[in-house]
């Protein structure tokens, strides 16, 4: 019970240490703390047994508590979290030195730790949320770690709305769950939702090649190895919902395996060296998927484990390859860099041949599992075999146009890393190697279920595998140097096509609409009201002022104007009056005498 | 003491215009050191109410009930639940902080400027507190006054047509909100034959469907404009960008809640059956959904800062009022919780538009860039209340919507679908806007003389992410003491009890 909350709190305190005080610490001591809580993360892990423990509450109306729970499968996820976690704090080490930013980067390093075993060891969804939302967020910071360049916030950001699109789904989906809907198949089509978006599939792939704008660690931490492995795991998690929703299990299959494909092939035309190991990651993920889309949910798994230390090797040594060139990604660029970094290149070697399926190799056995697995599905498998193919063509032409060939362009001073960054390398090629053979079949079928029989005679199998990885290597070797066409190159347009669409038509377009919208319409409304107040205000003085008081002053006019000839006599003179009584009396006389 | 301690905590501020006003006026020290100490000191005796207050306990505590015009039934009659006491910290601990953040921010006519906010504060308590209707619209009508000097005195450029409009606006539908109390006291002396305005005894009113849903729709338009709701919110983008920060800041993190409060305390519970039927909350989930999507795409078109954080609180106040008129727990539970995470983040995100638009004057998203490099204390601040605001978990507003979600999708699940794409565009504008001021280079050589927070402005900062902490990590407490109340109003608008 301890042990378990440890292996959250050692990253959790790491972090907010770093955020707290790590501007003052030296490196030194930045550099053992982080690197310390992910391995005695990880050591926990081994220490602590199967349990299932609430903590406190969290939202009671909901059903989600603090709880983790450590089974078999959220085992074999944690290890891989803390293990090539570990391995990469301690390659950061010296990768990061020079950086100002040294205590930032390893406090939101500790911190995505922390939030991905929060999503692997929650025992409930609302809680894996977090977790799901808080590697959200270490992605977005570790993207964006180089934010005066505009490029990497612009990429953190389309990362996270991206991932959030999906997220969406995925938090409707548990509400469902929380909420104690029954299962159904729409349950499941929304955690696919969820799913695709963390694991960079189609057609929400776009934010991962973006996303190598971060640090190579982090590309290799999270980019690879773990966070997006989260869709995986969830639908893994969830596989119960998902075995009773055939078509939703088959359209996974088919995400899985156009991806695998489409990424594969776009993989092959990438010039930057970073972006054909962010498509292959999509590829392999897409892999991932297909498993999980036939039923084998622990083969997906075992995929996961070998690709996280054959691509984070690759990524890994792919930061060795720029750091001797001082920051190039270009591989045209690039060329004969074996004898300058001979021990790079060895371990760089393994990795291509585990991911190209190279027999014996640890990315062999996982892969050929998941070819098994398709077999019932001719198309699916055919489909695999061609991403198998591209896979080892594109791993081929990555070497060649690093290593190998002459140099195309002069360069001065190349030489390999200090120790801290091929130790871990060499770990990882280990792993790369034997993962293969420690198959955790027997540790997930209790947690996963065994996978449907597909009946695939499996010598066939692996020969084709073994045939195809041949081919592929066959077909790039002499053609290394060519250059691909556009559409490759741009991956289809698919980033352009949704830029005009959603960023610009709806979000953009539709903002600009509303605020038309609400500035000429409602507001105008409003100011509308306003005006008509004040011509109605207008009117009514005018009719005041000429009609009603009009009225008033007519009358008093008639009056005044009547009263003249009354007036006229009303002088007040008495002489006048005086006249006026004489003249009569005359008139009055004059008539008497007349008559 | 303890007997009155509402009492005390309504007048307080108002008692605290005593000293105020006898401070010379060119005291600028002493007036600023007075008004804060008279918040602070409100927001400590606000604590006590927390300590002693029983969760368990159904109805109201606290309570107070004197005679104030008996000749028309009118009460002073007080007392807090739940949802009224996390309203009333809201409001010291917010009251408290923008005062605070005012301390250099304004520096003419400080007199008559803290005395404005003290009334406010009196005004603002008032409606949270009052049990009696009359009683209520007063302290409603009472908190416009404050708000339109300090926009039409100390706000920006076009202050005084911003000032106009809300006072106009919001008393239009006050005007309205006063007809509807009038008609359901006037229908409770028909039934009763006593003429009353408190809010206990008008609850045992029976109306014809005719006059509650009368009633219904007078309260709900001036409950709805002050929310406010779409398509009546066009008042608030020029109020918030023309008034000064502290204005902005109680008027984003209190003055809004009052127009969803009145929901919850008179709406529902009033009129139970004219609130619950079909084609009403239909209507009003409708136009809670569209201010949540229309709000947030407007977002996305706002070249001003504080407009932009403006149109965001539409769409956040969006789900409150989805919520609310989901009308089950969930829904009323998380829209109530919803409320103080809205009042914590964009409290916070106005006091940061403040921190930046005191060194620089200018409000423009243009006109910054970088400046994490400049202000990297700021940027960290920016960055959680960013996190807070677009639900991160862990953080106050994921705990907010979620629950509010889960109200909706019990509901209508088209609802709960519409409104989660809410969630999307929220962060695409946040995250666009702290982009385009914090991230990239410095785009512009001014800003490079910016100072970073000082220790004043990160005190109060903080107690705010606390609380945005707080809430997400433990929200049990919150929920604990809406709890009993929450279930009251569900059971009355829903269990069809008279």
């Amino acid at each position: 019970m301890v042990t378990l909350a440890l292996i959250l709190a050692l990253p959790l305190l790491g972090a907010l240490l770093m955020f707290l005080a790590g501007r003052r610490l030296p490196h030194a001591v930045i550099s053992a703390v982080c690197c310390g809580t992910a391995l005695g993360s990880f050591i926990c892990v081994l220490l602590s047994a199967d349990q299932n423990v609430t903590y406190a509450e969290w939202l009671p109306s909901l059903n989600a508590a603090w709880g983790l729970n450590l089974d078999a499968l959220s085992r074999v996820m944690a290890l891989v979290i803390t293990g090539v976690g570990f391995l990469i704090h301690v390659y950061s080490v010296g990768y990061m030195r020079e950086d100002a930013g040294y205590y930032r980067y390893f406090g939101y390093l500790n911190f995505f730790v922390f939030a991905m075993l929060l999503l692997v060891l929650a025992n409930n969804y609302v809680l894996m949320f977090a977790g799901w939302e808080g590697v959200g967020l270490a992605s977005y910071l570790l993207i964006g770690f180089w934010f005066h360049r505009p490029a990497a916030a612009a990429a953190g950001m389309k990362a996270f709305v991206v991932n959030r699109v999906g997220d969406v789904g995925l938090l409707l989906a548990i509400l469902a769950i929380q909420l104690n809907v029954p299962a159904a198949p729409w349950i499941a089509a929304l955690l696919v939702v969820g799913a695709i978006g963390k694991s960079a599939q189609f057609p929400l792939h776009t934010w991962l090649p973006d996303a190598m704008e971060g640090p190579t660690p982090v590309s290799a931490l999270i980019h690879a190895a773990t966070m997006v492995t989260a869709g995986v795991y969830l639908i893994a998690r969830s596989h119960t919902i998902f075995e009773s929703a055939a078509q939703v299990s088959a359209v996974v299959a088919w995400i899985g395996a156009f991806s695998a494909i489409l990424a594969a092939s776009v993989a092959l035309a990438q010039n930057d060296i970073k972006r054909v190991l962010a498509w292959s990651t999509v590829s392999q993920l897409g892999y991932m998927f297909l498993a999980l889309g036939t039923g084998a949910y622990w083969v997906a798994i075992f995929h996961m484990v070998t690709h996280a230390f054959f691509k984070a090797l690759l990524f890994l040594g792919a930061g060795n390859v720029i750091h001797a060139v001082y920051g190039e990604q270009d591989l045209r660029k690039m060329g004969g860099m074996r004898t300058a970094l001979p021990k790079t290149h060895a371990l760089m070697l393994v990795g291509a041949a585990s991911a190209a399926g190279a027999p014996g190799l640890a990315g062999f056995f996982s892969k050929d599992a998941i070819l098994a697995s398709a077999w019932s599905a001719p198309l699916l498998f055919v489909v695999g075999m061609a991403a198998a193919l591209l896979t080892a063509a594109y791993m081929t032409r990555l070497m060649y146009l690093i290593f190998y060939g002459t140099a195309r362009e002069e360069r001065l001073h190349m030489h390999e890393p200090p120790m801290v960054m091929i130790a871990p390398l060499a770990v990882l090629a280990v792993g790369a190697i034997a993962a293969g053979y420690v198959s955790p079949r027997f540790l997930l079928t209790p947690v996963l279920g065994a996978e449907r029989e597909a009946g695939a005679p499996e010598w066939i199998v692996m020969a084709l595998a073994t045939a195809v990885a041949g081919a592929g290597w066959w077909f790039a070797r002499g053609r290394y140097l060519n250059s691909w066409p556009a559409f490759l190159q741009r991956a289809f347009y698919i980033d352009e096509i949704y830029d005009a669409v959603f960023v610009r038509g709806f979000a953009l377009g539709g903002g600009r609409l509303l605020s038309a919208f609400d500035a000429r319409v409602l507001d105008a409304g409003v100011n509308g009201v306003g005006w008509l107040t004040r011509l109605v205000s207008r009117v009514s003085i005018w009719w005041d002022i000429w009609i009603v008081d009009g009225l008033v002053r007519a009358a008093s006019f008639a009056v005044k104007m009547s009263s003249y000839p009354v007036r006229f006599v009303q002088s007040g003179y008495v002489q006048f009056y005086a006249l006026v009584m004489l003249a009569g009396l005359i008139t009055f006389v004059g008539y008497l005498f007349a008559r | 003491m303890n007997g009155h301690l509402l009492s005390i905590l309504l007048f307080l501020p108002l008692a605290g215009l005593i000293p105020l006003l006898l401070i010379p006026s060119d005291q600028k020290r002493s007036l600023k050191l007075c008004a804060n100490a008279v918040m602070l000191a409100g927001f400590l005796l606000s604590l006590l109410l927390v300590f002693q207050f029983d969760a368990a306990a159904a109805g109201y505590q606290f309570t107070e009930n004197a005679p104030w015009i008996p000749s028309i039934g009118a009460s002073y009659n007080v007392g807090i639940d739940g949802i009224s006491l996390l309203l009333v910290m809201l409001t010291t601990l917010i009251g408290f902080l923008a005062t605070m953040s005012s301390w250099s921010a304004v520096e003419d006519r400080l007199k008559e400027y803290y005395a404005l906010f003290l009334i406010l504060q009196t005004g603002m308590l008032g409606v949270f507190i009052s049990l009696d209707l009359f009683l209520f619209y007063v302290f409603w009508e009472v908190v416009l006054i404050p708000m339109y000097f300090i926009i039409g005195i100390w706000g920006g450029p076009r202050r005084l047509y911003a000032a106009i409009k809300f006072f106009v606006y919001t008393l239009a539908g006050s005007v309205l909100m006063l007809l509807g109390i009038l008609t359901l006291y006037f229908q409770h002396a028909q039934e009763y034959n006593v003429y009353t305005f408190d809010l206990a005894r008008l609850l045992n009113t029976h109306m014809a469907m005719g006059a509650e849903q009368f009633v219904f729709w007078t309260l709900f338009l001036g409950f709805a404009i002050k929310v406010p709701m779409f398509p009546f919110h066009t008042w608030l983008p020029d109020a918030h960008v023309e008034a000064p920060t502290a204005g902005s800041v109680v008027l984003a993190g209190v003055m809004l809640k009052m127009g969803a409060y009145g929901f919850v305390r008179f709406s529902l519970p009033l009129a139970p059956h004219a609130a619950s039927e079909p084609w009403v909350v239909n209507t009003i989930a409708t136009l809670s959904i569209v201010a949540i999507l229309y709000g947030a795409l407007v977002c996305l078109m706002q070249k001003d800062w504080k407009r932009l954080v403006a149109y965001s609180s539409v769409s956040h106040m969006g789900f409150v009022t989805l919520g609310i008129f989901a009308l089950n727990y969930n829904g009323i539970a998380g829209g109530m919780l919803q409320q103080i995470n809205h009042g914590i983040s964009t409290g916070m995100l106005f006091l940061i538009v403040g921190v930046v638009y005191e060194r620089r004057h200018s409000r423009e998203i243009s006109a910054y860039g970088g400046l994490a490099h400049v202000m990297p204390n700021l940027a960290v601040v920016f960055a959680i209340a960013m996190w807070s605001s677009a639900a991160l978990p862990l953080l106050n507003g994921f705990i907010g919507e979620f629950t509010i979600l889960a109200g909706a999708f019990a509901a209508n699940k088209l609802w709960a679908v519409l409104a989660s794409l809410g969630v999307i565009l929220a962060a695409a504008y946040l995250l666009w806007l702290y982009q385009r001021t914090m991230l990239g280079e410095v785009t512009h050589e001014i800003n490079r003389k910016l100072r970073d927070l000082s220790l004043r402005e990160w005190a109060i900062f903080l107690p705010l992410i606390a609380w945005a902490v707080w809430i997400g990590v433990y929200p049990k407490p919150h929920f604990d003491v809406l709890d009993k109340p929450v279930r009251a109003i569900v059971e009355r608008v829903t269990g069809g009890a008279r």
